[in-house]
Parts: structure tokens; sequence; C-alpha cells
């Protein structure tokens, strides 16, 4: 009799043993059915949780990377379209000029072009997008290149001065130049004014560019700034061409300037191209990087789906199941709560 | 005259089938109480006469066995409920509030602000990002903290009703021991005796002893003795304090520490020993990790300058310049705090928190330079605790995830445990009720057959009386 002997507290408790156990797996898969995910992913996991944390920061990292490309993006597509304009208003300026013999009477029409030029020029590598100056380097706050009059001016005049012994305004004086004492003077500007003490005169900008971290493991460069020397060769050619009194020199003198003006604005629009192409090749990068990490970030979604994600298919059938089990145990309680000997006297 | 005889076996077979019915009555009431053992009515026949001896439904392997698993459940029950707690530090890794989640965010706020460091939003991203990292470091702390006093708490509780119930038992092994004596009924002593000890198997992990005289001896589970004759007292040390990092007090009985690493017998099941260990080794060791990333923090993001000392930057130990100069320094995670100078923004972009003899860079204002060392500091593997078992040297993202597995590891063990133990439990259980306890269909068949023999025991009187009364008129 000891071995088939059953109480009645194990025989009535028996359907209902298992109930709340079924309860709290049905309220889980409820859970799993809606979210898709494991209703409590840390203790699905255990020690990978650790792992799917670490998953979900490196793919967060890819999002904010790919947030600030955009915004270098931004920078580079300014700082080339303020390129293009730089290099429109030379070109045009050194077509007027090129074929063309500059008499007297053309000096005024030359000078303000130049003039207009050079503001042109300053206005252009001054602009500023996200409240950043494109050209500034690394000195990003500052206004890159200070207006002509304020400085870099008195700096030419004095050299003029300085060089031929008069000033530009004497034009009896400065009639007298000839090419080869202009072409030793115009050597001495290019290396003082607009090499050396270019920074003083010239540009608040620093020769540093901006460098971004574009992907988890690449930096470059990508901003250029107001110091390249095609910048310089620009701004020294519009400069030669208002301010070293073209209007007072002589025929063959200022035939020497013009053409000096001519070549150093080619010179000028061929480095700037140069610049415009690397930062064409920057902005490849960044593009090539944004879609490596696209790409990356569906990796690491598929592999975080992998550790969190339920199938939602098995987790209804799991709810199925569990509601019929439930019910079976519903139903059998109630039947064995009938089956009772008093029942039979 | 043996229809004398007759009539006296009667009388006797009608008591024993009244005092069987008592049993069975007793069994019935009995029925739905576990702690309830059934009690059998053996009858035995001397010299004609029927008598009931009262014994008790017992099975002492099968209880050992439900008090070994009760223990064992106790245990895993009490760990789950704590680690259940400190995994809220962590919380579902989509919700992005785990100090890894935050480390993760720090890291990325800090690239931001390095591809643009001429842009405050960003520079306040990167600070905020610090902030918040500090805070779940103090909330983490807090909730470790939390967890350790509940669990002092009730590590209290749990030596008071180790101490009531071994009170209690005194009297009932006493009543239990004087009754059988003195020939008593104990059954029903013996049944709150042993309800006792399946209450203190909760508490503590133990062995039970039966000894002559109906004596039971109990022994914790690592032989130290709880109850001889009299019970022993268990103390808890209430003069140790709780300090970061460090164990709390120690539970003694009789003077003989039974937790802790000094312990020479040390518990191994019950409440008691899931609470210590919560104490003293999870909530313990997770505080040192946190610790240790803390630290890792404040080194990542120092300011150096050859020829001057190394000082705290970003990070701070409360404030102070100094760094952490040892590995897990205690309670640091509570104490690690965002430089009040790190609001200047150009401070962390120029590497001046510390002043400007540490200065990096130019001053202008898009200078990545330094931003991009911290960069470099975050993701370069450092040195950590080793005696976590996470590993030695690691980055701090790969730190602080590592430990977030850990505690979550911990409590997907201490939950498949529980969940194996209280199966076991409820087999144990089954059994032991199985072996022990009522059955009312069978009490009822018992009660037919005992009204059947009383109403053949009442036929005979009657008949035997009829005869008696023959017998007396035919004289009379």
């Amino acid at each position: 009799m000891k071995t088939t002997f059953i109480s009645s507290t194990t025989l009535w408790n028996s359907p209902r043993s298992t109930l709340d156990k079924l309860q709290s797996e049905i309220v889980k898969a409820n859970k799993e059915v809606v979210t898709g995910r494991h209703s409590d992913v840390g203790l699905a996991l255990g020690r990978a949780t650790g792992k799917s944390l670490s998953l979900r920061q490196e793919r967060a990292e890819l999002d904010a990377l790919t947030d600030s490309n955009a915004s270098v993006t931004l920078r580079l597509k300014t700082t080339s379209a303020a390129l293009d304009q730089v290099r429109t208003v030379a070109d045009n300026f050194r077509d007027s000029l090129v074929g063309m013999r500059v008499t007297a009477q053309d000096v005024p029409l030359v000078q303000s072009q130049a003039r207009a030029g050079l503001e042109k020029l300053i206005s252009n590598l001054n602009e500023s997008a996200g409240g950043q100056y494109l050209f500034g380097g690394t000195n990003s706050k500052v206004e890159p290149l200070k207006d002509y009059e304020a400085l870099a001016k008195g700096a030419v005049d004095t050299a003029f001065a300085a060089y031929f012994g008069f000033p530009k305004t004497s034009a009896a004086d400065v009639a007298g130049i000839e090419p080869d004492e202009m072409k030793g003077f115009i050597e001495q500007l290019s290396n003082d004014v607009f090499s050396d003490r270019w920074d003083n005169l010239w540009s608040n900008a620093s020769s540093q560019n901006i460098q971004s971290l574009i992907s988890p493991t690449e930096r470059v460069d990508t901003s250029t700034n107001a110091n390249e020397s095609g910048i310089r060769k620009l701004a020294m050619a519009y400069v030669m061409a208002f301010d070293l009194g073209i209007e007072n020199l002589n025929d063959e003198t200022r035939e020497y300037v013009v053409s000096m003006v001519i070549g150093t604005l080619g010179e000028g629009v061929s480095e700037v191209t140069q610049v415009q192409a690397d930062l064409g090749t920057a902005q490849r990068k960044i593009d090539d990087a944004n879609e490596r990490m696209s790409l990356q970030k569906t990796f690491y979604e598929e592999r975080i789906t992998n550790y969190e994600a339920v199938d939602p298919a098995e987790a209804k059938i799991r709810v199925d199941q569990l509601s019929t089990q439930i019910q079976t145990s519903y139903s059998l309680t109630v039947q064995l709560n009938q089956l009772s000997l008093i029942k039979f006297l | 005259m043996s229809l004398t005889v007759a009539y006296n076996t009667a009388r006797s077979s009608l008591q024993a089938s009244q005092s069987q019915m008592a049993i069975v009555s007793r069994n019935t009431a009995g029925a739905t109480d576990p702690a309830y053992s059934r009690k059998i009515g053996a009858l035995s026949t001397q010299g004609g006469a029927a008598r009931v001896v009262v014994l008790r439904a017992s099975d002492r392997a099968l209880l050992n066995k439900m008090l070994e698993t009760t223990s064992d459940a106790a245990t895993q029950k009490a760990l789950l409920e704590g680690l259940e707690r400190l995994s809220h530090t962590i919380g579902d890794p989509e919700l992005d509030t785990s100090p890894a989640a935050r480390v993760g965010a720090l890291t990325s706020a800090l690239k931001q602000y390095a591809n643009a460091p001429d842009d405050n939003v960003l520079a306040r991203g990167f600070v905020q990002a610090a902030k918040d990292l500090a805070t779940s470091l103090h909330d983490a702390t807090a909730t470790i903290n939390e967890v350790r006093q509940e669990a002092q708490v009730r590590i209290g509780e749990s030596v008071d009703r180790i101490n009531e119930i071994l009170a209690k038992f005194k009297q009932a092994n006493d009543e239990v021991m004087s009754g059988s004596a003195l020939g008593r009924d104990v059954s029903d002593a013996m049944d709150a005796r042993d309800s006792l000890i399946a209450q203190l198997s909760e508490e503590i992990g133990i062995t039970v002893v039966p000894r002559a005289d109906n004596d039971i001896a109990i022994y914790t589970d690592s032989g130290v003795p709880l109850f001889d004759r009299l019970p022993r007292s268990v103390r808890y040390d209430t003069k140790v304090g709780l300090e970061p990092g460090k164990p709390g007090g120690a539970i003694f009985i009789d003077d003989v520490q039974v937790t802790g690493s000094l312990s020479p017998m040390p518990l191994n099941s019950g409440n008691l020993v899931g609470l210590v260990q919560l104490r003293d080794d999870v909530a313990v060791g997770y505080q040192r990790q946190l610790d240790d990333l803390a630290r890792g923090l404040i080194e990542a993001f120092k300011e150096t300058k050859t020829g001057l000392a190394d000082q705290a930057g970003v990070f701070t130990d409360n404030g102070s310049s100094t760094l952490p100069n040892t590995l897990t320094p205690a309670g640091l995670a509570a104490r690690i705090t965002v430089h009040p100078k790190a609001e200047i923004y150009e401070n962390i972009r120029d590497n001046t928190i510390n002043g400007t003899a540490y200065k990096q860079g130019d001053g202008t204002a898009s200078f990545s330079g330094r931003l991009y060392q911290l960069v470099d500091a975050l993701e370069t593997p450092r040195d950590f605790d080793p005696s976590f078992g996470l590993g030695s040297k690691m980055t701090i993202q790969d730190f602080a995830s590592s430990s977030a597995g850990w505690i979550e590891a911990k409590r997907q063990d201490a939950s498949q445990q529980f969940s194996y133990q209280e199966t076991l439990l409820s087999q144990a259980s089954e059994a032991l009720s199985n072996a022990t306890d009522v059955n009312m269909d069978d009490e009822t068949a018992l009660m037919l057959q005992l009204e059947k023999s009383y109403s053949a025991s009442a036929k005979l009187i009657s008949v035997i009386d009829q005869m008696l009364k023959t017998l007396l008129n035919a004289v009379g």
C-alpha cells in the first residue's frame, strides 16, 4: 500500500502546482510576442549581455560618426563652392587680360576689376557655414582674412617706397621704372608681404587644417585654409594689378606687370584646383566611410538581433500551448475536487 | 464464564473502534495541513482485549532530503532577489542606462566633439555624457549600498528568527522526550517539532541527528552544533559597519565563526548564507568593479605634461586633482565627479583644466589634437584588477560591458539554480507529503470499516445481553 500511497494534499494540488509557473511563463511569452525580444534580456543572455551592450555602443558610435560626417560634408561642399567662385573670378579677370594690350586708358578698368577681384576673394574666403569659418583652418571662429586696407596696403606701399626710393604716387619717378627693376621688386614682394609676413598682414587663419574622424579608424583633413599658396598667389596677382601704380608705369614695364599678373593668376588658379581636388578626395573618403558604416550598422543590428530577439511565431505558439495547459489544469482541478468517496456514500 | 469474556472483548473492541474513529477524525482535520503527519491507530489484541497504539507516519530520509533542498532553494532565492535588484543598474540593453552604455555614449560624444571642437553644442553634449556616466556610477553604487543594507537587516532578522525557532524547538523537544518517557501520545508534539525543523532549514542549512529517547540534535550543514539538549546562541557581529568594498559583520554560533573567509566551518546553505553571499561577495565584487571602472576613467582623462605631475582632468575623485594610486580604490564610483572647470569647454580642448602650465595647442577654436588624444586614451586597453576574473587588460568600454555581463551571468546562474532547487523541493515535499500526509478517501474507507466493526461489536454486545437474559430467565 505504501508504494502507491498518495496524500490528498498532493492529489488536490497536483493540477495547479505548476499553475503559477505557467502563468508567469504566459506573461513572458505575451511580452515576447509583442516586442519580438526576450522579455528579460539580461536573464536570457547572462554573460552575453555584456556583448550585446558592446555591440549597441559600437553601433551608436557609427551613428554618431555618420552624423558628424554630415556636417563635415556640408563644410567640404560649401568650401568647394567658395573655391569655385574664387576660381571663376580669377579666370574671368585673367581672360580679360590675356591677349589684350593694356594701354593707359584701360588701366582704370583693369584696376577696378582687380580691386573687385581681391574683395571678392576676401569675402569668399571669409564665408562661414554652421558658425564655422570655412578657411580658418583650426582657427575656425575668427575671420580668416583681414581687409587689404587694414595692414597689407600700408606694407605694400612702404615696401615700394623702400625699394625704389620714391612713393608710387610720384608719377614721374614711377614712369622711369624698368621691367628688370619691377621684376626684382615683385620677387621681394612675393617673398615678404605674400609669404613671410602673410600671417601678420593678411591672415588670422591657422595653417593647420581641421581633422575629422570619419570612421572608427580613419582620420583625414577635412578643411583647407586661407594660407594656401594658391590663395596667396591670387591675392598677389590682384594687388599687382591695382596697387603697384601701373597707371604711371611706362608701357614696357606695365606690359611686364600685366604678364606677371596673368602668370600668377594662372598658377593660383591651378593650385586652388589642386586644393579642391584634395577636398574632393576627402569627400570621397567620407562617402566611402558612410557606405561602409551603413553596411557595418546592418551587421551590428543583425548581431544584436541574434542576441536579443526571439522568434515571434515561436513565442505565439508558446502562448497557445501555455493557455491550453492552463485551461486543462483548471478543468482538472474542478474534476479532482469532485472526486471524493464522500459523494458516493 | 466465557460469556463474560466475550462481553469484555466486545466492549474493548468497541473502545478500540472509538479510538480509531478519533484518529480518523484527527487525520481528517489535519488533511490540509502540510505539516501534519498521518496518525496510524495500530490495533493490537492481547489476551482477547483490543488496544490502539497511536503511531505516526514519518520518513526520516525524505524529511532530510526536503530540509536540504529547502536550504539550497532559500540560498538561491535570497541571492536571486539581491541580484535582480543589482541587475536594475544594467537594465534592458535597449534602454542604454547601464554604466557600459554610458561609457559608449561618452565615447561617441567625445568623437563628435573632436570632429568639431568649435561647436559648443557638441562640447556640452560631451560634458553632459560625462556627467551622465558619473551619475550612473553613483546610482549603481547607491543601489549596491541599498542591497547591502537590506541584506544586513535581513541577516539580523534571520539570526533572530533562528534563535526564536531554537527556543521553541527546545520546548517541543522537551515535550516529546518527557511525553515518550511517560508513554503519552507525543505524535502532535513530534509534528510541531518537525515543522520547526522545516522552518529552521529555510534560514540555515542543518543536519538532524535523532538520538535515544526521541531526542533530536541539530547541527549546521558545516557541523557546528546548533541544538544539543539546549539551543546554542546564534549571534551576529553588529559592530562591523558596512564599508564600500569590504565584507560586513560575521555570524557566530557559540563563538565559532560560520560565515566569512576566516570561518573554520563555513555554512553551506540557507537564507542566511544567500544573504551573506549577496552582501559580502556579489555586491562587494560588483562595487569593486565599478570602483575600478571609475579609476580607469579618471586615468584615461588625466592631464599630462612632461616635467609636471599627472593630474586628474575631466573626471576627478571628488574634485581632487590627484590620481587614484591603487587598483580598485574603495568607493571611488560614488565619488567620481566631473571637474567644474570642464564646464569651460576650452579647458577640455586645450588640456588646461589644471592651469595653463599643461596647455596643448595654439588656442585656435578647432584645435583637436588633445581631444583625439582622449579618444585614443579611451580606446587603448588599460590595466584593470585581474582578480575580478574579467581579464586584466582591456578598454574601458570592454571592461564596463564585461562587468555588466558578469552581474547578469550571476543572475542567470542564480535564477537557473533557484528554479532547479524549486523543482527538487517540490518533488521532495511531494514525496514527503505522500509518505506522511493524509489521504481523505483512505480515511473515509477506514471510517466505513470502523463503522462496520463498531456495529458488529455493538451487535455482539446486544446478542450476549440477550443470551444472558435468556440464561437468567431460565434460572429465575
